[in-house]
């Protein structure tokens, strides 16, 4: 279930109004301007039962600037603020590098949250993509994911599960300079079983574009090699040019350097992630079709676009390993930030909020 | 447009081994021939990314060396087959290794949170893969169809203590056992959730290693006589106790068989890296550091080599057959374009000369001898302006000199080396918007030994090449104004990316920017005192020591100088001279890439730095450059 902008108050007065309920939002503590606006929204709407927090404070152990560091101590006290007693916030600290400065981020965040005995005591768990990198929000949904589906299976009832979002194109794709790690990190689960030396199957890379990806773009196809390509651009889109600017801002790399079929190019909504998931996990499921002769294939899912759009690549992926079977095989290889360099987007840009209700209830 | 062919990478997987053949540039297969016993013993490969560890190794996987035997037929393709006959790789018509080629990626790491288990089940990974990449290989060396043809191999060996590996056993026995200690590990790897987890298979001992050695392959019964050589790649992706643990297996494995490991120069520890030597030949037969070994071997070796990648890569493109790279750009000033210009600046000069202390009756003999040059306007300009820097050193050393001491002609040509004409060159190009870096020579400079960085550029002026040819401008060669156009392009592009290179990417660039601004300072002196000019800067072997050996016990901003000095050496940005020896002392000199040479406006040759001590380059680190050194 889908619900943005204005709906997004009203239907979450809605749910929280039924009936007592006791919500748990995981959200991060980092830079970001928009850390703690869903939370204000969403304990705002009112209704009865707990309001938690488990703050993810992830550290990449870099420099930060003096007005990085204040935006932190700022979000951290309007946290505070808004979690007091009787509610509660527990700070969850994730390391994102090793003492080698290699990605720990997916083997951190999985444990910071495998947390079930206490996941259990909640109607509802909303992740708050917001403000968290994106190997920690898709790592922490896929463990959410999977830990929610082995007690389902066990025949228990399970929290619904949420994942809500403030996206602002201006901001997500504004920051200029960052460092990116060298490495090609492939998420925990999602590893597409990409360097077996067993399998000699097709490889299948699914990039979900968005601006200014080329050094990622570059880093992934190198480590793959994939077989076929098949870039997905966002389209509808509020700013109907969006997509033709990616497109033509990759142009090189994209058509001179992978060769890429003009054919091969999916379009997904920016205004529905989940007509979005339906695109990528069609798409997935034709060329699982296709090669099964070939002794089936394994399919790369990068998460290079929105917010949203990640974690619709990141539903398609999981659906898909769910079913897995033969030699198919999936997974999500993305290019991680190290450090942040001065932001130049609009903080005070228009901002999109919108909530995903990805498991629960409404399943029944 | 034709795709440009420079855009390819050549070492990719993805690239067919016959254009792997066809782009290899057959100087490289000197560097094979480097080690003293390369087919029998460890020999480690270390560069910066794009250096051609990767092109090295596939060189030698069977794919790759039947295309270049049978391409060694055609004239174009020949120098590779011969190269490799030369260095006893391949005997006329067939294969005398075949290499059994293994990557390493980042995901081996997440074996470490295994605890007690993980190096068991590293050395069965690593076992499982090896046996694997073997059989592939054996099979792809006589064209068969993997895994159809696997029945037909049978490999026997004599097991080392605790080994699993079976004594004898054919290939499709060995592809299962391999193949469910890989199933194994990655359903390991891919665990999510919190049920318990599966366990994955451990070994005692690395018997796919002890295997290889020591086994005796036969297909259909008749024994292979081509011997394996192990290809390992990317060893910088492992963890710091998986490389140690490797390293000394590798070393510790005394039996002959040829193991070439490739990694960045980020795997070694930082100590290392700061003190570049220190290690070879300690542990291992031979340590290759490519770029360091193209640039001892001198300008024409390395220009030959990168001669051959462009000749080789453009001749792929579309329309382009048969026509090389370095013809299609200009090497020369167009003189309708330039002569006036290049007039108008000689005669500026002479008047500043004359206008200053040039003209007094001490240097009228040289005066007279540039105003009686002959050659070509740029010539006759360079001649001026470095008359400009001798007049000026002169008067520095000679405060007291009177008019009546008049210098003659031979003083002159004593004097005017070529690192003054050099210097005279960058002068008046800085002076008079006169283009620097352009033409064959400038270009293999500004590789920096790499080989990608050349790619880089050479595509971009291919670009512009290609584009002309389409639009019909007929073959004229590309023109130096926009030969030094794009490779600003090139040098800013990769300026801007320096902060995402790395983890330490924004001190890197403050530091740099402060290094590029030092070098500056220093080349664009009035006497030109370091002809043709300061490229990078020293420290003494003093504080090279304090930085490597006590560098943990030293403070916060000790470290973070260790840390960017290692990350830009191990990113090429900073080129390692050790033991330079200047006025009786010993130096780590270490210059700045090419490519940001010209991004200052700098010149291209080595030679020229300055000493400095560990504070300055500490505080480097902090400050922003306030004047902003870029160049143009």
């Amino acid at each position: 279930m889908l619900w943005c902008d204005g709906e997004f108050g009203r239907r979450w007065r809605e749910h929280l109004g039924t009936r007592s309920r006791d919500v748990l939002i995981i959200a991060g503590l980092g830079f970001d301007s928009r850390a703690v606006s869903v939370s204000q929204e969403l304990v705002g709407c009112g209704g009865y039962g707990k309001r938690d927090l488990w703050l993810l404070c992830y550290d990449n152990g870099q420099q930060t600037t003096a007005g990085q560091r204040q935006t932190v101590a700022n979000n951290a006290a309007e946290f505070q603020k808004l979690f007091a007693a009787p509610r509660t916030l527990t700070r969850l600290p994730i390391d994102m590098r090793t003492d080698r400065a290699r990605s720990a981020t997916c083997q951190n965040t999985k444990a910071a949250v495998s947390r079930p005995q206490e996941l259990w005591t909640y109607d509802d768990v909303v992740v708050d993509v917001s403000a968290l990198p994106r190997m920690i929000s898709l790592m922490t949904l896929a463990q959410l994911l999977t830990i929610f589906d082995e007690r389902k299976d066990a025949g228990q009832c399970a929290p619904n599960l949420h994942v809500v979002a403030a996206e602002s194109a201006a901001e997500d794709f504004g920051t200029a300079q960052n460092s990116l790690d060298t490495d090609v990190t492939l998420l925990t689960g999602f590893s597409g079983r990409l360097d077996s030396e067993a399998l000699q199957n097709p490889k299948v890379w699914v990039p979900i574009l968005g601006e200014a990806q080329d050094i990622r773009l570059q880093r992934i196809f190198d480590r793959l090699q994939p077989d076929q390509i098949c870039p997905v651009v966002p389209f509808p889109t509020r700013d109907p040019r969006r997509g033709d600017r990616i497109i033509e801002s990759h142009q090189r790399i994209l058509f001179d350097e992978f060769d890429v079929e003009p054919r091969n190019i999916l379009y997904a909504s920016e205004y529905n992630p989940f007509e979005a998931y339906r695109e990528i996990f069609m798409t997935i499921d034709r060329y699982r079709d296709a090669l099964v002769e070939l002794g089936d294939c394994r399919v790369f899912v990068s998460p290079l676009s929105s917010k949203l759009l990640s974690v619709s690549g990141l539903l398609a992926c999981y659906d898909h390993k769910c079913q897995k079977g033969g030699k198919f095989d999936v997974g999500i290889p993305y290019v991680e930030v190290t450090s942040y360099g001065p932001s130049n987007g609009n903080p005070h840009g228009e901002r999109t909020l919108t909530s995903m209700w990805l498991t629960g209830e409404w399943e029944a | 447009m034709a795709r440009n062919p420079f855009r390819v990478r050549a070492s990719a997987r993805a690239v067919p081994d016959d254009q792997f053949i066809k782009t290899f540039a057959a100087s490289a297969v000197e560097i094979l021939r480097d080690p003293a016993n390369p087919w029998e013993s460890l020999v480690f490969v270390r560069s910066a990314p794009g250096g051609g560890k990767t092109t090295l190794l596939r060189l030698l996987t069977p794919g790759a060396l039947k295309r270049a035997i049978s391409y060694g037929d055609d004239q174009r393709y020949r120098a590779t087959r011969d190269a490799l006959q030369d260095a006893g790789v391949v005997d006329e018509q067939r294969a005398l290794l075949w290499g059994v080629y293994l990557p390493f990626a980042i995901e081996y790491q997440t074996l470490d949170d295994l605890g007690p288990r993980s190096v068991d089940v590293f050395r069965a990974l690593v076992s499982a893969r090896i046996v694997l990449a073997t059989l592939k290989a054996l099979l792809a060396h006589f064209e068969l169809v993997h895994p159809e043809d696997l029945a037909r191999i049978t490999a026997t060996w004599t097991p080392v203590d605790g080994a699993q590996l079976p004594m004898s056993a054919r290939g499709d026995q060995l592809q299962e056992w391999a193949s469910n200690i890989e199933d194994s590990v990655f359903e390991l790897m891919d665990e999510l959730g919190t049920e318990p987890h599966p366990s994955a298979t451990g070994l005692m001992v690395l018997d796919g290693l002890h295997w290889l050695a020591d086994a005796k392959f036969d297909l259909d019964g008749q024994t292979v006589q081509p011997r394996p050589i192990l290809l390992l790649d990317d060893l910088q992706y492992l963890s710091s106790a998986q490389h140690t643990y490797l390293n000394g297996a590798l070393t510790a494995l005394r039996k002959p068989l040829g193991i070439w490991v490739a990694e960045r120069l980020e795997a070694m520890e930082e100590r290392d890296l700061i003190a570049p030597g220190v290690a070879e030949g300690r542990d291992y037969d031979s340590v290759i550091r490519l770029e360091e070994r193209w640039a001892k071997r001198g300008d024409g070796p390395l220009g030959r080599f990168l001669a051959q990648i462009a000749d080789l890569r453009a001749r792929q493109a579309d329309g382009f057959a048969d026509r090389d790279f370095f013809p299609a750009i200009s090497d020369e000033f167009e003189a309708a374009l330039w002569d006036q210009k290049l007039y108008a600046a000689r005669n500026a000069i002479e008047q500043r000369v004359l206008a200053g202390l040039g003209g007094r009756e001490r240097y009228a003999n040289w005066i007279a001898e540039a105003r009686a040059k002959l050659g070509s306007a740029k010539d006759v300009a360079v001649e001026w302006r470095a008359l400009e820097i001798l007049i000026v050193r002169d008067l520095a050393r000679n405060q007291k000199s009177f008019d009546f001491d008049q210098l003659d002609r031979s003083e002159l040509e004593a004097q005017t080396r070529s690192h003054i004409r050099d210097a005279a060159e960058l002068f008046l190009s800085r002076e008079f918007g006169m283009p620097y870096y352009y033409g064959r020579e400038r270009l293999a400079l500004l590789s920096s030994s790499n080989v990608d960085q050349f790619v880089e550029m050479s595509g971009d002026l291919f670009e512009e090449i290609l584009s002309a040819s389409l639009l019909r401008r007929g073959d004229r060669p590309l023109s130096i104004e926009r030969q030094e156009a794009i490779l600003k392009d090139v040098a800013k592009r990769r300026w801007d990316a320096i902060p995402r290179m790395s983890v330490h990417g924004h001190a890197m660039l403050r530091f740099l920017e402060r290094v590029g601004e030092m070098c500056q300072g220093e080349t664009f002196k009035l006497s030109a005192p370091y002809a043709p000019g300061v490229t990078g800067f020293a420290i003494s072997m003093a504080d090279r020591e304090f930085l490597v050996v006590e560098g943990d016990q030293r403070s916060d901003s000790a470290k973070a100088l260790r840390n960017v000095l290692a990350s830009c050496i191990a990113l090429n940005l900073l080129e390692p001279r050790l033991d330079a020896k200047n006025k009786g002392e010993r130096w780590l000199v270490l210059y700045l890439n090419r490519l940001l040479c010209l991004r200052f406006g700098l010149p291209l040759g080595y030679g020229g730095w300055r000493p400095r001590k560990i504070k300055p380059l500490m505080e480097w680190l902090g400050r922003a450059s306030t004047t902003g050194a870029a160049f143009g």
